[in-house]
C-alpha cells in the first residue's frame, strides 16, 4: 500500500520489521521479494509518483572534480528512482571483474561471479528481458541470421547485450506494491539520518522528514539503505551523532573510491575501406528469445591479463562521418575491395565507436559532505570529486588502438581517434557514464571496505546496503543487472536471518 | 557464383588486358619481362588510386620526422619493396595488381603484428603509411 507521509502526525513512530530506504531499482526489487511474507516492510521514497523540482533539489551539490560531471542531473528522486530515465542496457559483470588483479590497485570483490550466478537470471525478468544467454553469441547470430565480425579472439570479442524496454520500475511495479498489504511505501519521506545505540552497533530508528509535512521516525528491526551510489554514502556520513565520522566510517572509507564509467562518444571513427559490411548485429536491436539484444565489442579476458588493462566495451553507432577526410577509400584496393569506393559515399562510409571504459579504483576520487552548503532540511550537501588517473587515459588509448588494429586486420576500415592525435590529454568529448559506484565498497575487511560480503555495514549489526555503491570495481557492464543480483542475494540473506 | 563476382572477375581481366596493351605502347617497357627500377617505382605510385588524398596522409606522416623528410622516392620504394621481399635492384616479373595484392597482404599482417603508426589521428599500417609517403615524395619531386 502507499502512504502519503505528509499526512502523518508530527513525531509519529512507524514500526516495521524491515525498512528499505530508497525506492529505486534495488529498493523496489527487494520490497517485491517480501510481498506475501510475514515481514512488515516499509519502503521510504523521497519523492512522489512524479518529478518534483524541490525534491530533486535535495540532490544538488558541488562538483570539485572533472568538469564534465553534473552532480544532480543524472539521478532522479521520485518513485522508481533513476530507472525513470535509465537507458536499459543490460549485461552481467564478467568473472574477471570480481578478481583481485595485480595491475589494478584496490581491486577484488569478496564474492565471485559464481556467487551471483543464481541471482542474475532472477534479475532478468525484473528488467523485462528475454532468456538469460549472455555467453551464447552463436544463439543470437543463429536466431537473427546476422553475422558477427571475424575478430581475433586473442584481442577483442563480440559480447551479447540485452535491451530492457527500459523498465520504469516506478510505473511497472506500482500496482503490485500498492496491493501488497505487508508493504507500506511511504512517499515524500526523506531519510535524514540513522540513530544508533550508544556504541553505534545497532540502528534504532531513522529520522524522516517531508518537505511540506511533518518529521517522523521509523523504528525497524533491520535496515537496508538503497538510496543510490552517492546518497548511500551521504546518509552514512550524516549519521554522525554517535559515530563522529559517520556510520560505518571508522576507517574513513565512506565516500571514497567514487567511480563512474569513462565515456568517449565517439572514441573512434572507422572509415570503411569497403561498403556493404553487415554490422546490424551491433548497431541495431533485435527481437530474440522473448527479449531484445544487440552486440558490442569487448575486451577478451586473455587480452586483459596480457596487457594488464581495465575492462572496456565498444558500441557501434551509425552516425555518419565525423572527420574531414574519410581515408578508408584510399586503401580499398589494398584491402581487396573493388566495388564502389567509400570515398564517394556519404553516410554509409563510416561508423562511430562509442567506448565505455572501466575506471581504476582511486581513494582520492570521492564524495563528501560540504562544509558550507545545506539543503532544504538543513542537511549538509554533497561534494563530488570525480577523478581519473593517467592509467585510464593510457587504457583508453590502448583499447581504441586495439579496435582500430582489428578493423585494419579484418580489411574493413581504418580508425581515427582524437586521442590518437594527442595521447597526453583527454579528448574534449570525455563524459561520465552516470553510473555512480564504489562509495561504500564491499570487502572482506573493515580496513578495506564499508560492507562485508553479505552487504552488512561493518560494525553495525542491522544495517545493510544495496546498490552500486557496493561495487569495488565496475567492469564495463551497465550496473543495474548487478545491482539487482546483489539486492536479490541480500533479500535471501535477510529472509534467512529469521 | 554470384553476379557481383562475375563482374569483379571481368573487370580484373579487362584491367589486366588494358595494362598489358598500355605497357606495350610505352617506350622502354619490357613486355612480359621484369620491369626496370623506374617502372617498378611507377607501379608503386599506382597502387593507391586516390593519390592526392594519399599524398596528404604521406605528407602528414613524414612531417614530424626530419629523417623521413630527407628520404628520396627511391629510398621509400626500396623500403616498401623490402617489406614484401622484392629487390629493387633485381626486380622480378611483376605488375601493379600483383604488387597491390602483396602489399595488401603485408598491410593486414602489419595490423596483426601491430606494426602500425598514427598519422594525423589515423591508425595506419606501416606499409600503407610508407606507400602514402612514397606517393607524396613522388608527386612532390615530379612537380
Amino acid at each position: 500500500m502507499f502512504v502519503d507521509s505528509r499526512e502523518l502526525s508530527p513525531r509519529q513512530v512507524v514500526e516495521c520489521d524491515l525498512c528499505i530506504v530508497g525506492a529505486g531499482a534495488a529498493g523496489i526489487a527487494m520490497a517485491r521479494e517480501f510481498i506475501g511474507t510475514n515481514k512488515d516492510v516499509v519502503l521510504l521514497e523521497s519523492g512522489g509518483f512524479e518529478y518534483d523540482e524541490r525534491t530533486q533539489s535535495l540532490y544538488t551539490g558541488k562538483n570539485t572534480g572533472l568538469p564534465t560531471f553534473p552532480v544532480h542531473l543524472n539521478r532522479l528522486r521520485y518513485f522508481g528512482g533513476t530507472t525513470n530515465h535509465w537507458a536499459g542496457h543490460c549485461r552481467p559483470l564478467d568473472a574477471i571483474d570480481f578478481e583481485k588483479k595485480d595491475w589494478m590497485p584496490h581491486s577484488g570483490w569478496p564474492i565471485t561471479r559464481e556467487d551471483l550466478e543464481p541471482y542474475y537470471p532472477r534479475a532478468q525478468p525484473i528488467m523485462e528481458l528475454g532468456e538469460y544467454r549472455y555467453e551464447d553469441l552463436g544463439f543470437f547470430t543463429g536466431k537473427t541470421g546476422l553475422p558477427d565480425l571475424p575478430l581475433d579472439r586473442e584481442r577483442i570479442k563480440s559480447a551479447v547485450y540485452n535491451q530492457s524496454p527500459p523498465t520504469r520500475f516506478g510505473t511497472v511495479y506500482r500496482d503490485q506494491l500498492g496491493r501488497a498489504p505487508n508493504i507500506r511505501v511511504h512517499l515524500h519521506a526523506n531519510a535524514l539520518r540513522f540513530n544508533t545505540d550508544a556504541s553505534a552497533a545497532t540502528v534504532q530508528d531513522i529520522d524522516v522528514a517531508c518537505i511540506d509535512g511533518p518529521r517522523f521516525s521509523v523504528r525497524p528491526r533491520t535496515v537496508v539503505l538503497a538510496a543510490g551510489g552517492m546518497e548511500n554514502a551521504r546518509l552514512l556520513l550524516l549519521s554522525d551523532q554517535v559515530a563522529r565520522h559517520g556510520l560505518g566510517n571508522d576507517n574513513g572509507l565512506v565516500g571514497r573510491y567514487f567511480m563512474d564509467h569513462v565515456l568517449l562518444r565517439p572514441g573512434l571513427d572507422v572509415s570503411f575501406t569497403r561498403l556493404g559490411t553487415d554490422l546490424r548485429l551491433y548497431h541495431s536491436v533485435h527481437d530474440v528469445a522473448g527479449g531484445k539484444m544487440f552486440a558490442v565489442l569487448a575486451a577478451t579476458e586473455q587480452m586483459l591479463r596480457r596487457e594488464k588493462m581495465a575492462n572496456f566495451r565498444i558500441h557501434l553507432v551509425l552516425s555518419g562521418p565525423r572527420y574531414r577526410d574519410p581515408v578508408g577509400g584510399i586503401f580499398s584496393e589494398l584491402d581487396g575491395y573493388e566495388g564502389e569506393n567509400p570515398l564517394v559515399k556519404g553516410r554509409d562510409n563510416s561508423i562511430a565507436m562509442h567506448m565505455v571504459l572501466e575506471p581504476f579504483p582511486n581513494p582520492e576520487s570521492r564524495v563528501s559532505l560540504s562544509a558550507t552548503e545545506r539543503d532544504l532540511f538543513d542537511q549538509r550537501k554533497l561534494e563530488v570529486k570525480w577523478l581519473l588517473t593517467p592509467a585510464e587515459l593510457s587504457n583508453a588509448h590502448r583499447a581504441l588502438e586495439l579496435v582500430a588494429l582489428e578493423f585494419g586486420r579484418m580489411g574493413l576500415g581504418r580508425g581515427y581517434g582524437e586521442i590518437f592525435r594527442d595521447d597526453s590529454k583527454w579528448p574534449g568529448n570525455l563524459e561520465a557514464g552516470k553510473h555512480h559506484c564504489g562509495t561504500t565498497r564491499m570487502s572482506d575487511s573493515a580496513k578495506t571496505g564499508v560492507v562485508d560480503a553479505n552487504c552488512r555495514v561493518f560494525g553495525v549489526d542491522n544495517l545493510y546496503l544495496a546498490g552500486s555503491s557496493l561495487f569495488p570495481t565496475i567492469g564495463y557492464a551497465n550496473p543495474t543487472p548487478t545491482i539487482l543480483a546483489l539486492a536479490l542475494r541480500l533479500t535471501d540473506h535477510i529472509k534467512g536471518l529469521s | 557464383m554470384s553476379n557481383s563476382h562475375v563482374e569483379v572477375t571481368r573487370r580484373a581481366f579487362i584491367r589486366t588486358l588494358l595494362g598489358a596493351l598500355a605497357a606495350a605502347l610505352v617506350p622502354g617497357c619490357n613486355v612480359g619481362g621484369p620491369p626496370d627500377r623506374e617502372q617498378l617505382i611507377g607501379y608503386l605510385t599506382k597502387v593507391l588510386r586516390h593519390d592526392e588524398a594519399a599524398a596528404g596522409l604521406g605528407q602528414a606522416y613524414i612531417s614530424a620526422d626530419p629523417a623521413m623528410q630527407a628520404l628520396s622516392t627511391e629510398q621509400w620504394a626500396m623500403m616498401l619493396l623490402q617489406r614484401i621481399g622484392v629487390d629493387l635492384n633485381k626486380p622480378p616479373a611483376i605488375d601493379v595488381e600483383t604488387l597491390r595484392r602483396k602489399l595488401g597482404q603485408q598491410v593486414r599482417q602489419d595490423f596483426a603484428d601491430e606494426t602500425a603508426v598514427f598519422v594525423d589521428g589515423w591508425l595506419l599500417s606501416l606499409t600503407e603509411a610508407r606507400l602514402c609517403a612514397l606517393v607524396y615524395r613522388y608527386r612532390n619531386s615530379a612537380s
